[in-house]
């Protein structure tokens, strides 16, 4: 009978007094799991550890110093980008850039509330209010002694499979190597104001990193059947990530996915202007807005593939489109992209909802370098913007973006120089055909 | 994305076992007759019908009842059983049941017996709930669990009031006045009724403190003697994924409930300021088991009947074993917690603290105390208020290091069940002080703090444990002072078996 066992793997790049951080020169984390003749459960791996966030060199934030990082990612927003290849071979299984980008689409469409005020609390120091995030993480005012312990999953199609991983050379990927790149700290932290005083030193430390999983070793009569193989055929989902930026009232995207079996896309957004800027949130999901911060809502969506609408065969006509003042997020735009980042009818917990996902005039109140302070204040986790389009929910093959570019039209109302960055991620299925002579990666 | 049920924290279910039925012996060979037994839906246009009969209990005491139940069709495992309880006294005291673990508060140990044997039994039943409860969502409790069972553990974030000077961040700004604000600085309980942020007050300007006080409504209170609802499947598990085959079945099947003790103080808690001078009494004429009976078409059940003329099925039980520690014996504690020659599937644990009870803890004693999250009483700091775990069966540790990670804790409970405790940090580590807000009068920063410290793992080695048995590895590095009640339970494989109208029931 096969038996499980718990692994625990500290990171092979770890610094001499244990901690990690971007600022202090250390912005990989690098683990091993190694070659074995044993299954993965990917369900099963977290990444543990504990959370300091300094405001400057020594010093606990207070709520004078107004320092906030996302609300909804938590500990995600430290994680830039998640890398997985093979130990063995180092051919890349997985990456995932923008990884809190991500994460920000994926936790909003598939957590509730609930969850993000109780479990994410725990496990990945997330909180569904800022002010909450702020005082319970970030101004944690026994970080210094203890910090914040947290043990998350690192989401990502591999990882998420319900079929074990073989870590086997011979009949298996040949070990992993899972990278995590830190994000800088002017893009995990940014100021409860627009102003940035005091706050211009911030840095995030990590410490006690480990990465915990559970492996399957098959019973004898098993592996000595399965070693009689010659090649393993092992199917995983994917998520590939992309970058643009679009700055007039007809935004075009077009990308070359360079994948056979996409299931969906789904892209969110932010001012470019905001990213690794401590006066503002770069992680945020939020509209398309112009420089001014208003809102430029969006009128129409047209989804192409190889330069032909697929696969709705008709122009996204949005509330917008016939009244530009209306702030209710178009059903039809939530619904899609929803549905691109879990199958809509798969959804059980969810917190996109009227209360964070709405068009609002950002512009400067009183006084008058508010901008954006109250894209920072949306309640219930943020901003939940993002468009999608999922392209197969019945026969679970995809469709090819091999030979054919994925494309975008977006009619919005931006009006003046406002770049805005758009992260586009698609979900894909891919296999690894393994073999003793090494592994092919099929996307 | 949706590569399966892939909440964040969702995993494949443990390894629990299969508890479907197999036939055994000289039987004919299977037909299409559908599994009577098995949870769930039966792939077929059978005709079922749902006979429910009110139980009265055959034996009720102020400790005791016992239920008979008939040997007729199969017993539907949401069955249930309604409880009440009043005040013995005439005053007005405000009484409620803990809001973790509502009216099982009631319920000490819990027996399902077949003629003399015993097929389950749970001891320190509202313990066991009190962790069990932890996987309900606050939606549920507070939409469902609070009118079925007055479990009401949601939690949602307490806004700032804007007509209050004060509150609001922008309070000379006469627009904001009056509106709700954006910003919520803490979090806490919420029943379902709007939280009284003007408690004791009259001009409406200045609170009583600063989040407000949530009270429970009032016909959940004893006052109001409320009949709740307590599941079958609650008291034995085993039935979430089994149904019992009462009419082929020749022994009595009866269901024995043993009471929380009258003079405990746990029954029930008292709001702030409550005196707890007298009793709760549990009310036999509203003490009644609704038991459903469900019948398939006659033919089939014969057939059933004729086709497993011997019935075995797997199932899991629980044993206890309790310890009391304090401070000192906390540290560095080996225990073994039984097991021997058993086939295992998890463990978990539970600390309370004895002086707790419903006269001064909204929880009464049902709750699980943490390491202190206090500082400086730990050489390393970084390590300040941990408890460092680890189980040991068959000469193996079952995690390669001790586990002493708070966060990792919780990822154990959510690995160990298959789904997601719905806690909050500060009540689960006490870490992230955020907890504010009043309920029934009490701090809640004082009554959930570092209360829901539950620990479970999963023995994932398909092992049969050898006669040495698990032995629990347990370091409470900061405890508070005082003596706790140590309580881990093991999850235990057993078999049972129908032959010829008598069951017989083995370990695995």
């Amino acid at each position: 009978m096969s038996s499980n066992q718990h692994l625990e793997i500290i990171p092979s790049n770890i610094t001499s007094d244990g901690t990690l951080s971007f600022k202090n020169g250390q912005p990989v984390i690098q683990f091993i799991i190694g070659e074995q003749e044993r299954y993965l459960i990917g369900q099963s791996l977290r990444l543990t550890g504990k959370l300091t966030c300094f405001a400057s060199d020594g010093a606990i934030s207070t709520s004078a110093t107004g320092l906030r990082m996302n609300e909804q990612l938590g500990v995600y927003s430290c994680f830039n980008e998640l890398h997985i290849s093979s130990q063995r071979t180092a051919q890349s299984i997985e990456t995932i850039r923008h990884y809190p980008r991500m994460m920000s689409s994926y936790l909003g469409v598939t957590s509730s509330l609930q969850d993000g005020i109780s479990h994410l609390n725990e496990t990945a120091l997330i909180d569904m209010n800022y002010a909450l995030q702020q005082r319970g993480v970030v101004e944690n005012p026994s970080q210094l002694t203890t910090s914040n312990a947290f043990c998350c999953p690192l989401v990502c199609g591999l990882l998420n499979g319900t079929e074990p991983i073989p870590l086997s050379g011979a009949w298996g990927v040949g070990g992993l190597d899972i990278s995590i790149h830190l994000s800088p700290d002017s893009n995990v932290f940014f100021s409860n104001s627009s102003l940035t005083t005091g706050i211009s030193g911030a840095f995030y430390q990590l410490s006690d990193v480990k990465l915990v999983c559970e492996v399957i070793t098959p019973a004898p009569d098993q592996l000595s059947r399965i070693m009689t193989q010659t090649q393993n055929v092992f199917e995983y989902n994917s998520i590939t990530s992309m970058f643009n930026t679009i700055n007039s009232r007809n935004g075009v995207l077009n990308f070359p996915l360079g994948v056979s079996k996409c299931m969906g896309v789904f892209l969110n957004f932010v001012p470019a202007s905001h990213i690794n800027n401590l006066a503002f949130d770069g992680t945020a999901t939020l509209p398309p807005t112009n420089s001014d911060g208003t809102a430029a809502e969006i009128s129409q969506l047209i989804f192409t593939r190889g330069g032909e609408r697929f696969p709705l065969e008709y122009n996204v006509d949005t509330l917008q489109k016939d009244d530009s003042d209306n702030i209710t997020m178009d059903s039809q735009v939530v619904r899609n992209y929803m549905n691109a980042v879990m199958g809509f009818t798969k959804i059980e917990r969810t917190n996109v909802s009227p209360f964070n996902n709405y068009y609002e005039d950002y512009s400067p109140d009183t006084p008058a370098d508010n901008l954006y302070v109250y894209a920072k204040e949306i309640i219930e986790g943020g901003a939940k913007f993002g468009l999608g389009v999922n392209y197969d929910q019945i026969s679970g093959e995809g469709v090819s973006f091999a030979d054919v570019p994925f494309g975008l039209q977006m009619t919005s109302d931006i009006t003046s120089d406002s770049p805005q960055g758009v992260y586009l991620f698609a979900h894909c299925k891919n296999t690894v055909v393994s073999s003793s002579s090494g592994i092919q990666v099929i996307a | 994305m949706d590569s399966g049920p892939s909440q964040v924290d969702t995993m494949t279910a443990g390894a629990t076992p299969d508890t479907t039925a197999t036939a055994q012996g000289a039987g004919p060979s299977p037909s299409n007759v559908p599994d009577l037994l098995r949870v769930g839906t039966i792939p077929d246009n059978t005709q079922i019908d749902v006979e429910t009969d009110i139980l009265d209990s055959v034996v009720f005491s102020q400790s005791f009842c016992r239920f008979q139940l008939q040997n007729k069709g199969i017993l539907h495992s949401n069955s249930k059983i309604t409880l009440s309880a009043s005040l013995e006294s005439a005053s007005s005291t405000r009484a409620f049941f803990p809001p973790n673990v509502g009216i099982h508060s009631l319920i000490d140990r819990a027996v399902l017996k077949v003629g003399t044997k015993t097929l389950c039994e749970v001891e320190d039943y509202a313990h066991f709930q009190a962790y069990q409860s932890l996987f309900v969502s606050g939606e549920h409790n507070k939409e469902r669990e609070q009118f079925t069972t007055a479990r009401m553990m949601n939690h949602e974030p307490f806004y700032q009031n804007g007509s209050v000077v004060g509150h609001d961040l922008n309070s000379s700004n006469a627009s904001m006045i009056g509106q709700s604000n954006h910003e919520a600085l803490a979090k806490g309980l919420q029943a379902g009724r709007d939280l009284d942020q003007f408690e004791g007050d009259s001009d409406y300007t200045t609170p009583a403190q600063p989040y407000g006080n949530s009270i429970v409504s009032g016909f959940q209170t004893l006052g109001y003697k409320p009949v709740f609802q307590v599941n079958l499947s609650d008291l034995f598990p085993f039935l979430k994924t089994s149904q019992l085959p009462l009419y082929m079945m020749d022994e009595p099947v009866s269901l024995e409930l043993f009471w929380t003790q009258q003079n405990a103080s746990n029954r029930f808690a008292v709001p702030s300021g409550g005196v707890y001078n007298f009793t709760a009494l549990i009310e036999q004429t509203k003490c009644q088991m609704v038991a459903d009976y469900i019948y398939y078409p006659q033919e089939i059940m014969e057939q059933y009947q004729r086709q497993n003329p011997v019935l075995s099925f797997a199932y899991v039980d629980y044993r206890l074993a309790k310890r009391t520690i304090d401070q000192t014996s906390g540290r560095n504690l080996i225990l073994n917690i039984g097991g021997a020659g058993r086939i295992c599937n998890k463990v978990f644990q539970m600390l309370s603290k004895d002086s707790k009870n419903g006269s001064d803890s909204i929880f009464c004693n049902f709750s699980s105390v943490g390491p202190n999250a206090s500082l400086g009483l730990e050489q390393d700091a970084s390590v300040n208020g941990s408890l460092t775990y680890n189980l040991r069966y068959n000469d193996h540790f079952l995690f390669p290091v001790d586990v002493d990670n708070s966060a990792r804790h919780f990822h154990n409970v959510v690995q160990t069940e298959g789904k997601v405790p719905f806690v909050v940090r500060q009540e689960y580590a006490g870490e992230g002080l955020v907890l504010g807000g009043d309920f029934e009068g009490r701090s809640q920063t004082a009554q959930l703090t570092n209360e829901f410290f539950y620990v479970a793992n999963r023995l994932n080695r398909n092992e049969r444990v050898n006669s040495r048995g698990i032995e629990a590895y347990i370091d409470y590095q900061t405890l508070g002072s005082g003596n706790h009640t140590l309580r881990l339970y093991i999850e235990m494989v057993r078999m049972a078996e129908l032959r010829a109208g008598r069951m017989s029931i083995t370990y695995a």
